[in-house]
């Protein structure tokens, strides 16, 4: 359970950080940062 | 007939290569696709039915590795004559599917790029690479770490018991397990769009995460 669990677990971590990269809300706020 | 637009390019952007197609010329078109990819398809079934009996033998190491650590027979056994063929019909099918896969994809793509913009299509190869290799390499896992534990695990469990593990049923547990890591590790695409299109966010999947935990144990315990 914990050998097919723990690829699943460490999955979702990395889709937290892409989550975070593209969503719309982070993109603009960086797009405001380079244009400052 | 009324003509269907291949698309309307967003304001300020020129209207490159764009050439309206009739509704039975996408059919046509279709349909060239499809026959290249059948052919291409049987083509490739053709050329692993020679090879379906090595591509078994990998398919069913895991098992046979199982058995052995537990001191089992070494044999898997069928209860119908025609189940054999059925197999080797079954494997050499998957088998051409996934050689052929590279030229259905390119004929998938022949066939939806004249309707993209050049700023589309530039994430098209991005999109298919790393969609292809966290196919293949949560089937690698699955091969390599999961399902070899796994079935040690259970071989082990029942070791009271005779095991009597039918070709047809193994292999439908092996492909269920390495197509289904396959498509867990696509995980990343799903959120990649989802968060795209701003339907979920990092601080949502944070704020969720020992939810998520919970539902990956029990969905890892089926």
């Amino acid at each position: 359970m914990c050998i097919f669990a723990a690829p699943m677990v460490a999955l979702y971590v990395v889709s937290i950080g892409i989550a975070w990269l593209v969503h719309p809300k982070q993109r603009r706020a960086r797009q405001a940062r380079k244009s400052q | 007939m009324p003509e269907i637009a291949a698309a309307v390019p967003p304001a300020g952007q020129p209207e490159e290569s764009m050439r309206a197609m009739s509704f039975l010329e996408h059919l046509e078109e279709l349909r060239k696709r499809i026959i290249w990819s059948i052919v291409a398809v049987t083509v490739g079934f053709f050329a692993c039915w020679k090879y379906a009996d090595r591509i078994y033998d990998i398919m069913q190491r895991p098992i046979m590795d199982a058995l052995h650590r537990n001191g089992m027979s070494e044999k898997l056994v069928y209860l119908n004559p025609t189940e054999p063929f059925n197999l080797y019909l079954k494997v050499a099918f998957l088998a051409g599917l996934f050689v052929a896969s590279p030229f259905v994809l390119y004929q998938v793509w022949l066939f939806i790029s004249p309707g993209l913009y050049r700023h589309e299509k530039r994430y098209v190869m991005p999109f298919m690479f790393s969609t292809i290799a966290l196919f293949l390499s949560g089937g690698v896992f699955g091969y390599k770490m999961v399902y070899p534990a796994a079935l040690n695990f259970l071989i082990d469990y029942g070791k009271q018991f005779q095991p009597m593990i039918t070709i047809g049923e193994y292999t439908d547990l092996f492909l269920t397990i390495i197509i289904g890591m396959g498509v867990i590790f696509e995980l990343p695409i799903l959120v990649f769009f989802l968060s795209l299109m701003g339907i979920i966010s990092a601080g949502w999947m944070w704020r969720n995460l020992r939810y998520s935990i919970l539902v990956i144990f029990i969905h890892a315990d089926d």
